[in-house]
């Protein structure tokens, strides 16, 4: 039904648009030439072949042709031609147009082809992604919970202990994988609809550390943030989760003692926040890659995780109107910056000094 | 003080879940009645008088929202509400509509058993009203309104206090954002976010030894505040 009603639409357009078309011409006629006429017309059938393709152009380019020799050729409202002139005008015009709305029509099916690739792409190295990084763990989980089934008379008990602990560790990564995943998805189909309330950095922060509490133990995060920061108007759980996968980060690739540092300041109209590690960081001409999609490092293939990360932190900064950015430090490893443009809260009733 | 040993109502859809929570709680002496369904857990409540209330919020014959709103018509008994990550709306609701807390799967079993022993020491202090609250280093005399952080008595503000004491009147449990908002500023203020913000951020300071890594006033982000009691 819907198809038929915009197939009709196309065509009325092709119609409507040379109609159009010579009643602005008759308001030109007096004024112009023939050349201004035909390029009119010329103008109609380009703008319907942008809009609905090659088939329709050819209809609006005929009737057009049709319009013109009616309406501004000698005899006047006939279809008779006695002026060559006009004749070969007419010819080419309508090869124009024709040629045009063809090449038009090119360009747009190899958009379409491009952003179908793309997605193909996304599609397979999601699937690739998945099936490697569930799957061992997976496996791991399979395997241990079997051998506890079938050989429990011949385990001891701090086997048994260990095999737990596999199993719990493999279903915790195949968690956090799968919260990544699904945050992807909802983010890229625009599923995610931003909640932005008045929030402190240093609270966000805060929380963001307290969930990465385990993998933290062993390792010094060193806050410095300055005093008096404004409020940010931000979605607290997504800002949350760029804290989170940027620490993460510094996790995976820095040795287990390595301190991660987070920075942030303001000035005007930003507020920066910086996190920095200490390990080998990341070289400069990988600086754009590394926020896309499924993007991995090259030695990274035996770490765990999807390249989804850092493209979350971006998607999720940019939502906010910010920009995340590499920066190369001297004698730092990974240095990301965050810049969010600062919106200034409603006044506040201080009902006591502070 | 006796905290576990009191009937838990589980009411979990999924079998083996339920079989892993009712094994645990059973180790940890707590005792529990489970079922499968809204329906059977409501006739549950009447029948059985259990002392707290465990509910997935994804159950399939009943909306949990709805479980929760029709069960306080008659009954007070704490609820803590498990629910999937990443729907801090539904947890919102939740807590708005009368449950007491909730936990995110997937979690621990002893990250459950201290929020059912905050339950409980909640419906118990109900009846005693304490005069001092202590929880790690910070010492609150509630009768006196005066504040300690190991030993040295801290100025704070009447705001910054009755904050606090919601927060105590709670302790172990999650306080939604808009609680604190109306209770602490009035119901005209709900949408004032960033007064809380603001007068958080003082009370950290002069209350935790780092700010950026609280101890005791957590936050949940998204839903509201949480005062760690690590009494016992």
């Amino acid at each position: 039904m819907i198809f038929k009603r915009n197939i009709c639409i196309q065509y009325m357009g092709s119609v409507l648009i040379p109609i159009l078309c010579t009643l602005i011409n008759f308001a030109l006629e007096p004024i112009t030439g023939r050349a201004t006429l035909l390029m009119m017309y010329l103008f109609g059938v380009f703008l319907v072949a942008s809009r609905w393709g090659y088939g329709v152009s050819i209809v609006a380019s005929l009737f057009s042709a049709l319009l013109f020799d009616f309406y501004f050729t000698v005899p006047f409202f006939s279809l008779w031609m006695t002026n060559v002139e006009d004749f070969i005008a007419l010819i080419i015009m309508i090869s124009v147009g024709t040629i045009t709305s063809n090449l038009l029509n090119q360009a747009k099916n190899a958009h379409i082809a491009k952003a179908k690739a793309e997605d193909e792409a996304l599609r397979n190295s999601l699937l690739s992604a998945i099936s490697h990084d569930l799957r061992t763990p997976l496996t791991r989980v399979i395997g241990v919970a079997t051998t506890l089934m079938e050989s429990h008379d011949h385990i001891s008990k701090a086997e048994i202990q260990e095999f737990s602990h596999v199993i719990f560790d493999e279903s915790q990564r195949m968690s956090e994988l799968m919260n990544k995943i699904l945050d992807m998805a909802k983010l890229s189909t625009g599923q995610i609809s931003i909640h932005r309330e008045w929030n402190t950095l240093e609270e966000i922060l805060g929380s963001a550390l307290k969930r990465l509490e385990k993998e933290l133990v062993s390792r010094p995060v060193n806050t410095h943030l300055s005093e008096n920061l404004p409020l940010i108007w931000v979605d607290s759980v997504l800002f949350e989760q760029v804290i989170v996968n940027l620490i993460e980060n510094a996790i995976k690739y820095t040795p287990p003692s390595s301190p991660i540092e987070v920075e942030a300041n303001f000035s005007q109209s930003y507020l920066t926040m910086t996190i920095s590690d200490y390990g080998i960081g990341i070289p400069k001409t990988l600086e754009h890659k590394i926020f896309d999609k499924f993007f991995r490092l090259e030695h990274e293939t035996e770490q765990n995780g999807v390249g989804l990360g850092l493209s979350l932190c971006r998607s999720i900064i940019e939502m906010h109107g910010g920009v995340i950015q590499l920066k190369q430090v001297p004698h730092k490893g990974a240095v990301f910056v965050i810049n969010l443009p600062i919106v200034h809260p409603p006044a506040m009733l201080l009902d006591e000094s502070i | 003080m006796i905290l576990n040993n009191s009937k838990i109502l589980l009411i979990e859809d999924d079998l083996q879940t339920r079989r892993f929570l009712k094994k645990n709680l059973n180790a940890r002496d707590w005792e529990v009645i489970d079922t499968d369904s809204g329906t059977s857990g409501l006739a549950l409540i009447n029948e059985a008088m259990p002392d707290l209330l465990i509910l997935d919020l994804g159950l399939p014959d009943m909306d949990g929202i709805s479980i929760i709103k029709h069960l306080r018509q008659f009954s007070t008994i704490p609820i803590l509400v498990l629910s999937a990550r990443s729907l801090e709306q539904s947890k919102i609701n939740a807590l708005d509509a009368g449950a007491d807390d909730y936990l995110t799967k997937p979690f621990g079993i002893g990250e459950l058993n201290s929020r059912l022993q905050a339950l409980m020491r909640r419906i118990s202090q109900t009846t005693v009203t304490q005069e001092i609250f202590e929880t790690g280093a910070l010492k609150v005399d509630l009768s006196k309104r005066q504040v300690f952080v190991s030993q040295k008595e801290i100025k704070i503000t009447p705001t910054e206090y009755h904050i606090l004491f919601i927060l105590i009147q709670h302790a172990g449990l999650v306080v939604t954002y808009k609680h604190l908002l109306k209770n602490v500023w009035g119901m005209q203020h709900l949408d004032n976010q960033h007064y809380l913000r603001i007068y958080m951020r003082r009370l950290r300071h002069k209350i935790e030894e780092n700010p950026t890594q609280p101890r005791y006033l957590l936050t949940e982000t998204g839903v509201g505040y949480r005062l760690l009691n690590i009494t016992i």
